[in-house]
């Protein structure tokens, strides 16, 4: 374990030690098999796209990465070491973590509030009657905001008079937040359901991130997002990782092709 | 600094004076009750020409507030995480019934009287907490079940019985005054002041808000919500196991009736000053302005000789206007 930080810390001389390695994984809800022995390798500061069509299997795949729904078999490495992930608390303590479609902000509380959540800094320790430290909490989300190039007006504001965009932010704010940083961001459907000028502020924040080296698993339907944001695209059908291809190398005719396979029907 | 940024566009959006003097406003939620309450003052004193208006009076109406306060606070934090009990007048009654009679049999030491009747209460409570969370069931109905069930307890153990002849410190905890003020208004205000300590400077007064905002969010977190949900009102049960101690006392005594219809008022108070029946935002300055607010409006409508049926006309009506409000601005 401790190697393994040292290794992931200093960016390892070891290129073959990806930081992420997904093998096989299943997952059965009843008579449905939604992940079929799905297979994914991320590298240190990568950004892979996770594409398919709906009811491919990718918001499982995650779940199972983050300890939302433990998977029925298959192993995940991360740092070249086998995990066990059974909770969002696991996935959290390996520091995996994920901002989720719907995001789950609490809308009455302010963005320094949502930011520190169930994590506050406390300035008088008395169990659930501790008092947290709010000017901490002000401070260190304003850096946080800053290191993201966010800019909201007003941060005292709850969260629910923010836009979609400004919403976002505070979401993966909240997630990048721990000292030391994360090793794996996961962003489902970031940009669904904004509006054309808050989708270029959130693309703009995934480059952000990407230039300080975050790594990174977004699922998208948009491929022009796709295509923007990412350095591999890995293409999810029936329970499985189908293809992966280099986003450079790639078009989306290609893409297209490989979500929806032959006009062949999907259940 | 401020020359060289001003043509960005985040400054071109800043919030004028009047927009944060808006937002100012918007925050303080209890702004329509703090206005009602002062009116209502004025024309109470207008109508009966200075007899609402006196010292005497103004202690008359801390006095029956009292109770309804010490209530008003647990009710705000159980509505805070979006829930609600109803069940709070019958849970007065349960303790009233089981202390009342343990003191006037001589089983209970009057000093014990205080934690035996909070732990109670805690555990009448922690039932609702237990249905409400565990079980699952919507709070509404879980605290109308309880609602019935505890008021058909304390029938059943109570009969026609009427106990009286309560210990001196009961009677002194509902009865007496410090500096012309009755005890039990003093205890219901620090009761208060806990209250917003506890709802606006801790973690607990955080994770209920959160959990009222948005149950999902708070669960992704390390909130344990069940628990935090349910001990809302668990403490809303010590708290009516309190209030059932001051109105014994003052009473000087319990019937299997004690208690009924104090849930009306207390959730009217609650609601009235801001309080967000479907849960994340709550004020406890309202609930103190909301209990106030009804406790005169029911003291000026007697000097005004409409009748208790009037009042609780009223009383009925408020409550729904004050939802279709909150409705109203939900939507804006
Ligand atoms: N909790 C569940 N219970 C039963 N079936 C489920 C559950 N979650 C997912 N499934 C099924 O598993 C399959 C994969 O679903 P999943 O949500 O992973 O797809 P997806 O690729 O994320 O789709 P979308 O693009 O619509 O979000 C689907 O057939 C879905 O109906
Ligand atoms: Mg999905």
């Amino acid at each position: 374990m401790a190697t393994a930080m040292a290794e992931a810390m200093t960016g390892g001389g070891q290129e073959a030690v990806p930081l992420l390695e997904v093998k096989h994984l299943e997952k059965r809800f009843g008579g449905v098999r939604a992940l079929r022995g799905a297979s994914l390798t991320i590298q240190k500061g990568e950004t892979v796209a996770l594409v398919g069509d709906n009811g491919a299997g990718k918001s499982t795949f995650v779940k199972a990465i983050a300890g939302v729904q433990p998977p029925d078999g298959g192993d995940i490495l991360l740092h070249g070491e086998k995990v066990s992930i059974g909770s969002t608390k696991d996935a959290g303590r390996l520091g995996i973590e994920v901002v989720y479609q719907d995001l789950a902000l609490a809308n009455s509380i302010d963005v320094a509030g949502n930011v520190f959540l169930g994590d506050e800094p406390l300035k008088f320790k008395l169990g659930w009657f501790s008092v947290p430290d709010f000017k901490r909490m002000e401070r260190e989300t304003q850096a946080v905001l800053e290191r993201l190039r966010i800019k909201i007006p007003n941060p005292r504001r709850p969260v629910s008079q923010l836009s979609g965009g400004q919403r976002q932010a505070v979401a993966i704010g909240r997630s990048i937040r721990k000292e030391g940083g994360i090793s794996l961001l996961i962003l489902d459907e970031p940009t669904a359901a904004l509006g054309v000028e808050e989708v270029r502020k959130v693309l703009a924040l995934i480059r952000t991130l990407k230039e300080h080296g975050q790594t990174m698993l977004i699922i998208s339907h948009d491929l022009e997002h796709v295509f923007h944001v990412s350095d591999r695209i890995a293409v999810m059908r029936s329970g499985r990782v189908h293809a992966v291809r280099e986003t450079a190398k790639s078009t989306k005719a290609e893409i297209i092709h490989l979500i929806v396979g032959d006009i062949e029907e999907h259940g | 600094m401020a020359t060289t940024s001003s043509t960005t566009a985040a400054e071109s959006v800043r919030p004028t004076v009047m927009d944060s003097v808006r937002d100012r406003l918007a925050d303080l939620p209890f702004l329509n009750v703090l206005i009602a309450s002062v009116l209502l003052y004025a024309v109470f004193t207008y109508i009966t020409g200075d007899t609402f208006n006196t010292w005497n009076n103004q202690v008359t109406i801390m006095r029956a507030a009292a109770i309804f306060l010490i209530l008003a606070v647990g009710q705000t934090l159980v509505m805070t995480t979006g829930g609600i009990d109803i069940s709070t007048g019958s849970m007065v009654g349960v303790v009233g019934a089981i202390i009342g009679s343990g003191l006037q049999a001589g089983s209970i030491d009057p000093i014990l009287a205080i934690p035996y009747a909070l732990l109670l209460g805690a555990f009448l409570g922690a039932i609702n907490g237990f249905n409400v969370t565990v079980l699952g069931v919507p709070p509404l109905l879980a605290t109308l079940g309880t609602f019935v069930a505890y008021r058909g307890f304390t029938q059943h153990y109570m009969g026609v019985n009427l106990v009286t002849g309560l210990p001196d410190v009961v009677v002194a905890i509902g009865r007496s005054t410090y500096f012309g003020v009755p005890i039990s208004v003093y205890v219901a205000i620090l009761v208060a002041i806990l209250g917003w300590f506890v709802l606006n400077r801790t973690l607990y007064g955080r994770y209920i808000t959160a959990i009222g905002s948005n149950p999902k969010a708070a669960e992704a977190t390390r909130i344990n919500v069940k628990l935090i949900t349910a001990s809302t009102y668990a403490i809303q049960g010590a708290l009516a196991g309190l209030a059932a101690l001051v109105l014994m006392g003052r009473l000087n005594s319990s019937s299997a009736a004690m208690g009924e219809g104090l849930e009306l008022h207390v959730i009217a108070a609650v609601v009235l000053g801001g309080t967000y029946l479907f849960g994340g935002r709550s004020t406890m300055v309202g609930a103190v302005l909301g209990v106030y607010l009804i406790g005169m409006l029911e003291n000026g409508l007697i000097q005004t000789g409409a009748g208790f049926f009037v009042q609780r006309m009223i009383l009925g009506a408020l409550i729904i206007a004050a939802v279709a409000l909150q409705l109203r601005q939900r939507r804006t």
